[in-house]
């Protein structure tokens, strides 16, 4: 449905009335909320994203490397398997959000815990432990799907990422976390910078280097696993939208969290926008789809113009 | 006394590589760290510095009024007396050097507080002294090895420790280079610091050292001052070649020739 922008100010501008009741309902209950829960979620991705590659020292690490976004798509899964998703749980929200959330959290336990085990938390150790922890989870994620022929589509579709029918109470639920973390993450800025020239001189600058990754770790797990219970796995905003950054304003990191928050908020406004325009008749894409479709091409563009200037 | 070690053993997981090291670094004196390559140089240098961890014995750091034990003292305080500037070093995102430098400022900050306007002072300071300062805004990736220890050894000046802990610090420098960067760590010294250099150039280290210890499989094989144990007989047993010594011709500080196998 097309508002020209005069009536969108009405709706929003208190004490101004729309010429149509209806109008001011869609911009502020439905737009509006999904609008701020776009900018949130590729806010809190991109710099989950920044901080997850600045700790393990991997420019392909993103938000969903450690296992938590599977973690959270599971208990998402489940939900959905067990006819839950939209049973009323919180502020007329589903349980949906709920079971995700605590799905992250399961995921991000086991994947300490595996970590843990091994001795001391290393970077390789972390990611190993993540990627079989995802996989496990994908695993019974899969299991799930194939037991229950009606919850299939909507697990599918649930896990590639989408906006659609959010409301105010979703930005409710998630943004608390979101606040958190982005703070925690933030004001990690300098120990990010000094991690990313290893352990050992962590150390001799009088940074302890472990318990400053895990801290950093949560942090950054904690959005991961807000954003995600709430949209879905959204992939590439975590991943593309740091190395955008870094590449136009350097590496220092009080720069790139700053910039990344707000370039991956834009990036996946807009993202919705078109996910909600593309196809006829009013149908949707996942809009996890359309990051993929946008940044999958972009970041080739991106590295090649890079080992051009290289060479 | 700067470093006093005693009993020293460390090492990698099940290896161990230092055993049983004990020796002193006076205030205002620079010791050379000799030995043949493999005989546990750096990692000495990363148990003093706190970054290894110590497995027996005791190590002590100190400036003019405290001597902190490595083992039981936080990094953050241990980072504020010595400051160490590693062989190589690599920032796995292209960070830029004037950054890299003012990390030297971190174990100086508070809780919540950022660098300010004195941290960025004393780093501009330092990079001038280390003679980097044109490169402030570069990335490290973009940078040559030899600039890249130039801009290590100016976050370590930057770091304001009373001891510094250097491993080949001029390794990949020209010869003007090296003298400079020995010349900063001699000036370190004669304003009440001290430091422990690695040095693989016996005749550098005999130009600059006031004292020397040299390494041989993990143990102290020799330690004192350079004109009693930089000899022919020491340097032909640690080396396991043939090493001739004379003077230097104008400072007059013993220097090593090897003489070649028949």
């Amino acid at each position: 449905m097309d508002i020209p922008a005069s009536e969108v100010w009405a709706a929003l501008w208190p004490g101004a009335v729309p010429a149509d009741p209806a109008t001011s309902v869609i911009v502020a209950d439905i737009r509006l909320p999904r609008a701020v829960l776009a900018w949130l979620v590729g806010a809190s991705l991109a710099v989950s994203g920044a901080a997850f590659q600045g700790i393990l020292q991997n420019p392909l690490a993103d938000p969903f490397t450690i296992g938590v976004s599977t973690g959270a798509a599971f208990g998402a899964s489940v939900a959905i398997f067990f006819g839950l998703a939209s049973a009323p749980a919180w502020l007329g929200m589903g349980a949906l959000p709920l079971t995700a959330m605590a799905g992250a959290f399961g995921a991000l336990i086991l994947v300490l815990a595996l970590a843990r085990s091994a001795g001391r938390l290393r970077r390789e150790t972390l990611v190993l432990a993540g990627i079989v922890t995802a996989t496990f989870l994908a695993a019974c994620i899969a299991l799930l799907k194939s037991l229950d022929e009606d919850s299939l589509a909507s697990i599918v579709f649930w896990v590639m990422g989408s906006m659609s029918g959010r409301g105010w109470e979703h930005v409710g639920f998630a943004a608390p976390y979101m606040v958190v973390g982005c703070a925690a993450v933030f004001l990690h800025a300098r120990e990010l910078d000094i991690l990313s020239m290893g352990d050992r001189q962590a150390r001799t600058l009088g940074l302890d280097a472990d318990k400053v990754r895990l801290r950093i770790l949560l942090s950054a797990s904690l959005l991961t696993g807000a954003a995600v219970s709430v949209s879905g796995v959204v992939g590439f905003v975590g991943l593309v939208v740091p190395h955008l950054v870094r590449l136009c304003l350097g590496a220092g990191h009080r720069t790139l969290l700053w910039s990344s928050a707000w370039l991956g908020g834009i990036l996946l406004v807009w993202s919705d926008v078109a996910a909600r325009l593309v196809l006829p008749q009013g149908q949707e894409l996942p809009v996890g789809v359309v990051t993929a479709l946008l940044g999958g091409p972009f970041f080739c563009l991106l590295l090649r113009r890079r080992s051009g200037k290289a060479l | 006394m700067a470093i006093d070690v005693s009993g020293l053993h460390a090492g990698y997981g099940r290896s161990e590589v230092l055993r049983d090291v004990s020796f002193t670094v006076p205030r205002g004196s620079v010791a050379g760290l000799l030995g043949p390559n493999g005989s546990g140089k750096t990692t000495l240098l990363l148990a003093l510095a706190g970054a290894l961890p110590i497995r027996r014995g005791r190590a002590l750091v100190g400036g003019p009024d405290y001597a902190l034990d490595v083992v039981a003292t936080p990094l953050r305080r241990l980072a504020r007396a010595t400051a160490s500037v590693p062989q190589k070093a690599e920032s796995a995102f292209g960070l830029t050097c004037g950054s890299v430098v003012l990390m030297g400022r971190y174990p100086h900050l508070g809780f919540f507080g950022g660098y300010g306007p004195r941290d960025r002072e004393l780093a501009a300071k330092a990079m001038q002294a280390a003679g980097v300062s044109h490169l402030a805004t570069r990335p490290v990736d973009e940078i040559s090895g030899g600039e890249m220890q130039r801009v290590l050894f100016a976050r370590a000046l930057c770091q304001q420790a009373d001891v510094l802990l250097l491993d080949e610090p001029a390794a990949s420098l020209d010869i003007a280079g090296q003298l400079a960067v020995f010349g900063l760590v001699r000036s370190h010294a004669a304003r009440g610091g001290a430091a422990l250099c690695a040095v693989h150039d016996l005749n550098l280290a005999a130009l600059y050292c006031d004292m020397m210890v040299f390494l041989k499989q993990g143990r102290v094989a020799e330690a004192g001052p350079t004109e009693q144990v930089f000899t022919s007989e020491v340097l032909t047993r640690i080396y396991d070649t043939d090493i001739r010594t004379s003077k230097h011709p104008v400072t007059g500080a013993p220097q090593a020739h090897f003489v070649p196998a028949q």
